[in-house]
């Protein structure tokens, strides 16, 4: 296994990369992998460029280390780590991450957790020497496997960066300031470039492209025409008002429901239940009011008023010695709490404001119940 | 042997009597709009019938009816049908009023099927202004019919129900107080 080249100078905040010919051999050593022909001598303005950039071209992007961190990247991944590649501690020096090497000037593929610990307790004694001083990040680490292995563990980049203390500020601004859609500051010393990460360029993309797409859609009122379908198909969905039909009308609709039809209609709410079981009853049996324990009450009533029925009447029963008293605080009647009646003897019934009269019985006597203040007194 | 039908459930349109010559009354409904019926077919309104016996005993002559709670649209379709079903008996309408399962010709079906349910509702609800009790009763049958295999659900889509935490309408406040 041999590798040529990749005499890697770093200098200042810029890169330098003589990189004349790369041939790379596999693992086992089997087959040899086709080779780069790369330039003899490129200056690199940005040797970090965003490794999934998505094709989008960029004026800091240098193409033969990105092919070339590509290239050595897909290497380790299919073929793994090969024997006598292990890696090794990286030893910064003035700055400088060296690269690891076997004695093949191979590029260190990644970085253990041993060598990122000593890479942290690095960092931060250097950030203890420069305080607030934004540290280089090239200059430091290298080269970006570290933030590859560190994506690779499932790890987002801001994640790294920020595990890597105050330098990592410096990243995290890049990133705010490349999602804000404005170039990254080269004045600043120690700042080489920004890289940003594929999920922060992801979605930069996406989102321009949404924005993109809405604008176009706009103009061309693709988005009227799917609010217009959407609203046909809300229209087509016809609806049958039936709360709003005439009492009568609405009773009759229920009455001529199937009973299982009659059953879920009642399911649809308390109000519903109460309403279709009153329905119903209506036409065939009579409906027991239970006041208070005090007074049953029973409705005859009409369906309409040419129909000969049984006058509306109530039947008021005593229960006990208690009837005698003035049920004052009766102000409902069983499950009808608000029933709100003027019952009549000429068999028409319709609902009142507030008021409830009882009819008079011959044996028992009529009582006059006023619902608003429970005045209860024989008529 | 063959079976027998069960005819008896099926009201029977009564005999064709031997009618007197058409009487055509002008009908404006409440748009403003004209419209020309039968007065046999207006009779089958109990509200319009007793409008017209009124100027039938003061022996004046009915040049207009006027209707003011009924729209054009909906008034044309009530005297189509009320032109359909003038030759009918109206006791049977009276009879299948109570019952609790009502045979819809297949003319009124075909005629009720077909409206859009918002129509419906108008022509229902003109009815019983009307009080036209065969139209209620087909009307009324053929919106329950609408509701046969739907679930709770879509039986509250269908109706406009609101959901029990919703607040109800002003329409529908008090509407089983």
């Amino acid at each position: 296994m041999s590798l040529e080249t990749s005499r890697i100078d770093h200098i200042g905040c810029g890169t330098v990369i003589n990189q004349s010919r790369v041939q790379l051999l596999t693992a086992n050593m089997s087959q040899p992998i086709p080779t780069l022909n790369l330039p003899d001598h490129k200056e690199i303005v940005d040797d970090e460029s965003p490794e999934d950039d998505l094709g989008l071209p960029s004026p800091t992007t240098n193409s033969v280390a990105t092919n070339q961190r590509k290239y050595s990247k897909n290497l380790e991944e299919f073929y793994g780590n090969p024997i006598g590649m292990e890696e090794t501690a990286p030893v910064p020096q003035n700055g400088n991450l060296l690269s690891a090497t076997d004695g093949n000037n191979m590029e260190v593929a990644g970085a253990s957790s041993e060598n990122r610990q000593k890479l942290r307790s690095s960092m931060e004694k250097k950030k203890e020497a420069h305080g607030e001083e934004l540290i280089d990040f090239k200059t430091a680490l290298g080269d970006d496997e570290y933030f590859d292995s560190q994506r690779h563990r499932g790890g987002h980049q801001s994640r790294a960066s920020t595990s890597l203390g105050g330098s990592m500020s410096a990243r995290s601004t890049g990133s705010s300031v490349f999602e804000q859609g404005q170039a990254e500051d080269r004045s600043e010393e120690g700042w080489l470039s920004y890289r940003p990460a594929a999920t922060t360029l992801s979605n930069f993309i996406a989102w321009s492209l949404v924005t993109r797409m809405s604008k176009n859609a706009q103009e061309n009122g693709k988005i009227k025409r799917i609010k217009e379908a959407v609203k046909e198909e809300k229209d087509a969905i016809q609806k049958f008002p039936m709360l709003k039909l005439p009492d009568l009308v609405r009773e009759t609709v229920i009455r001529l429901m199937d009973p299982v039809e009659i059953f879920d209609f009642s399911q649809i709410s308390k109000r519903m239940h109460r309403t279709a079981k009153r329905s119903v009853r209506h036409n065939t049996y009579h409906l027991h009011l239970q006041a208070g324990q005090l007074y049953q009450a029973a409705l005859y009533p009409p369906t309409y008023p040419e129909v000969p029925a049984e006058p509306a009447r109530f039947r008021v029963q005593q229960l006990d010695d208690d009837t005698a008293r003035a049920p004052t605080n009766v102000r409902k009647l069983g499950n009808f709490q608000k029933i709100r009646c003027h019952f009549q003897e000429s068999g028409l019934y319709f609902f009142h404001k507030s008021h409830c009269r009882y009819t008079l019985h011959a044996d028992i006597g009529g009582f006059h119940f006023n619902l608003v203040n429970g005045d209860l007194g024989s008529i | 042997m063959a079976p027998k039908k069960n005819s008896a459930k099926r009201p029977q349109p009564s005999t064709p009597k031997p009618s007197a010559p058409a009487r055509i009354v002008k009908v404006q409904s409440s748009d403003g709009h004209i419209l020309q019926a039968d007065v046999r077919a207006l009779l089958l309104s109990s509200t319009l019938a007793a409008t017209i016996k009124g100027y039938d005993d003061e022996n004046k002559p009915l040049e207009k009816l006027e209707v003011n709670n009924v729209v054009g649209f909906t008034l044309k379709l009530v005297l189509e049908w009320c032109e359909k079903h003038k030759e009918d008996d109206p006791a049977i309408a009276q009879a299948e009023k109570d019952k609790k399962n009502i045979f819809i010709p297949s003319w009124d079906r075909h005629f009720l099927t077909k409206l859009p349910m918002g129509n419906l509702f108008d022509l229902i609800t003109a009815a019983y202004h009307l009080d036209i009790t065969g139209l209620i009763n087909y009307g009324c049958k053929t919106v329950a019919n609408s509701a046969k295999g739907k679930s709770t659900e879509e039986m509250r889509e269908l109706f406009g129900i609101p959901e029990p935490w919703e607040q109800p309408s002003t329409s529908t406040a008090t509407w089983d107080d």
